[in-house]
């Protein structure tokens, strides 16, 4: 893709993302904003998904520490949003290092059940700990955004909505950025070869725990945004079925393409939102959806849809 | 000290249940190299099966087969249908497939059965002394079962044509297959296998523990635990690390809380991790 299209996609995009609350109605701007939140969550976990090839299902713990390690910090030290920022990333970081650690030297699949009883024992441990407010989680009160020269309030859901939009970007553009240095094409030939990349020299594991780390960086990122929208930690936010639709999200939008997780992420919300106004379990079609894109569609929305136009473009 | 004693016999069961859903964990990897993310629901299903039959007929033994049978067929649809169209493809999406029948099949019964936990009552309400204590019957009749199930499983492995069958694919299903061994059968067999013995398990555990619709995450989290602690692919070694882990995990419950119990089965895996990546109890290959 050229620089010149790329840019025009760019502009287009912004454009609809600033313009968005204007537009939407109260009730789908809150969406919105959610769905940017939960994007994030789907383009950490493609890093490790998409561009490595292995599949993490407990990224619910990444995203659910950063979260209580925000919320902790506001209620236990009474801190404010920097701070809280800080913390909610340290921590999910400092666990990405110890699970990648201790399973990536061995087969993926490893990796995959390592990932799933760490998050389930840091899941028990956040529901029976009465420190970390049990059953009930912690309330604390939507910090105030300090720029220094002015303060603006993040309980105003414009406000918070344009914060989210800020990091989103952010975090789009240096995940690209990632994906798209040496670094990042030493991850993808990793996914297509590891036995090869392994004998040319490079070190696996490190590249591996590396990306792993990487993910969790922005898995509690997104945990530390959705904290503050909600404005209380819940053991739920470190629920195996938070690492179950990560996975949904980054499979039905295109593992590997960075924009597709996110486009997952709207679809699958959207959908659900669709479908609860008919039943309750909307996650039995999404489930079933799910498997038939796994069969037919492994290369989700972006990436068939990438497929056909590069096809078309060689038939020319 | 009798409440220690309890524990202990306790452990011994809860373990037997977790090898019964393990060695059809690591059977299934050892053959297909699949990590059958959705085994615990298998486990679920065949809970719920049970808990339908005995509420028509009132016979627990009658439940326990129809479940073992129908929730194999279940497993046979299952790898005809989803497994084998994406087998060659990266264990990614063997892995994902799983995933998404582990949601598909949890909300479904979701839907069907609704949220309340089911009972079921015990099929033996005798006790006996043992030990300077009353232990209930049916408990030690579990364990009985699951020996009874593992020695005909061994049997079967060993002494019969499909047996020898499983066993070749297990250590070259190329070779076997230029031996006209029909391996995609082998494969829609094993699966089955190890999806009824989930479902045995799963109603033979209803009467001690509810049914209800995430219990199959609770007992998949416990059943990982145990096969890299045994050795992915070990049978043997799935059955000792889930006693192992059975008595860890229920004296330490009563000891401690059950909270430490699951945060001392993970120490063990990370231990085992750092120590024996390969597993206790398997003898490396190379």
């Amino acid at each position: 893709m050229n620089h010149k299209r790329f840019f025009l996609r760019l502009i287009i995009i912004l454009v609809l993302l600033l313009a968005a609350p204007l537009v939407l109605p109260k009730y789908y701007g809150q969406l919105l904003t959610e769905i940017l939140i939960w994007g994030i969550l789907a383009m950490a976990l493609d890093l490790i998904l998409g561009y490595i090839g292995i599949i993490s299902f407990g990224h619910a713990a990444l995203f659910g520490l950063g979260a209580y390690g925000a919320a902790i910090s506001f209620v236990k030290f009474g801190s404010g949003l920097w701070l809280a920022l800080a913390v909610g990333l340290l921590v999910p970081v400092v666990f990405a290092i110890g699970v990648g650690g201790l399973s990536l030297y061995i087969k993926g699949a490893y990796f995959t059940i390592i990932t799933l009883v760490a998050a389930e024992i840091v899941h028990t441990i956040f529901l029976s700990f009465p420190i970390f407010g049990g059953e009930n989680g912690l309330n604390f009160d939507v910090p105030m955004l300090n720029l220094g020269f002015f303060r603006i309030s993040l309980a105003e859901p414009v406000h918070y909505y344009y914060f989210v939009v800020f990091f989103f970007l952010l975090s789009y553009f240096i995940c690209r950025r990632i994906t798209q240095s040496p670094m990042g094409k030493v991850f993808q030939a990793l996914k297509d070869n590891e036995e090869r990349a392994k004998a040319i020299g490079y070190d696996v594991r490190r590249y591996k725990i590396v990306a792993f780390v990487i993910s969790g960086f922005f898995s509690g990122l997104s945990g530390i945004l959705y904290v503050i929208l909600q404005r209380y930690a819940n053991p739920d936010f470190l629920h195996f079925i938070i690492s179950g639709e990560a996975v949904i999200w980054t499979l039905i939008g295109g593992m590997g393409t960075l924009v597709g997780p996110v486009i997952g992420t709207a679809f699958v919300i959207l959908l659900g939102d669709l479908l609860s106004t008919w039943m309750k379990n909307h996650l039995v079609v999404i489930g079933l959806i799910f498997i038939i894109a796994v069969i037919f569609l492994p290369k989700g929305i972006v990436g068939t849809i990438r497929n056909r136009w590069l096809l078309s473009k060689s038939r020319d | 000290m009798q409440e220690i004693l309890m524990q202990i016999l306790n452990g011994l069961v809860f373990g037997m249940i977790i090898a019964l859903v393990a060695s059809g964990l690591t059977l299934i990897f050892g053959i297909m190299d699949v990590v059958n993310f959705a085994h615990g629901e298998f486990y679920m299903v065949g809970a719920y099966m049970g808990w339908f039959v005995i509420g028509y007929t009132q016979n627990f033994w009658l439940a326990l087969i129809i479940a073992f049978f129908f929730v194999g067929l279940f497993g046979a649809v299952v790898e005809v249908s989803t497994l084998r169209p994406i087998r060659g493809r990266d264990p990614l999406y063997t892995l994902m497939a799983m995933f998404g029948l582990s949601v598909f099949a949890q909300q479904t019964i979701l839907m069907i059965f609704g949220p309340i936990a089911k009972e079921v009552k015990e099929p033996l309400i005798t006790k006996i002394p043992l030990f300077a204590l009353e232990y209930p019957l049916y408990r030690l009749l579990i364990v009985a079962i699951a020996v009874v199930i593992f020695i005909s499983f061994w049997f079967f492995l060993q002494k019969t044509k499909y047996g020898t069958w499983i066993r070749a694919t297990m250590q070259d299903n190329v070779m076997a297959s230029a031996l006209g061994i029909p391996v995609r059968l082998v494969y829609t067999l094993t699966f089955a296998l190890g999806c009824a013995l989930a479902a045995a398990s799963g109603v033979l555990v209803a009467p001690i523990f509810s049914v209800y619709q995430s219990m199959g995450l609770t007992v998949i989290v416990t059943t990982f635990i145990v096969v890299v602690i045994g050795g992915m692919g070990s049978l043997l070694g799935s059955i000792l690390a889930a006693i192992m882990i059975g008595e860890l995990q229920t004296v330490s419950s009563v000891l401690v809380s059950p909270t430490y119990a699951k945060i001392f089965s993970f120490l063990a895996l990370i231990g085992v991790l750092l120590i024996r990546p390969q597993g206790l109890f398997t003898i490396s290959k190379r």
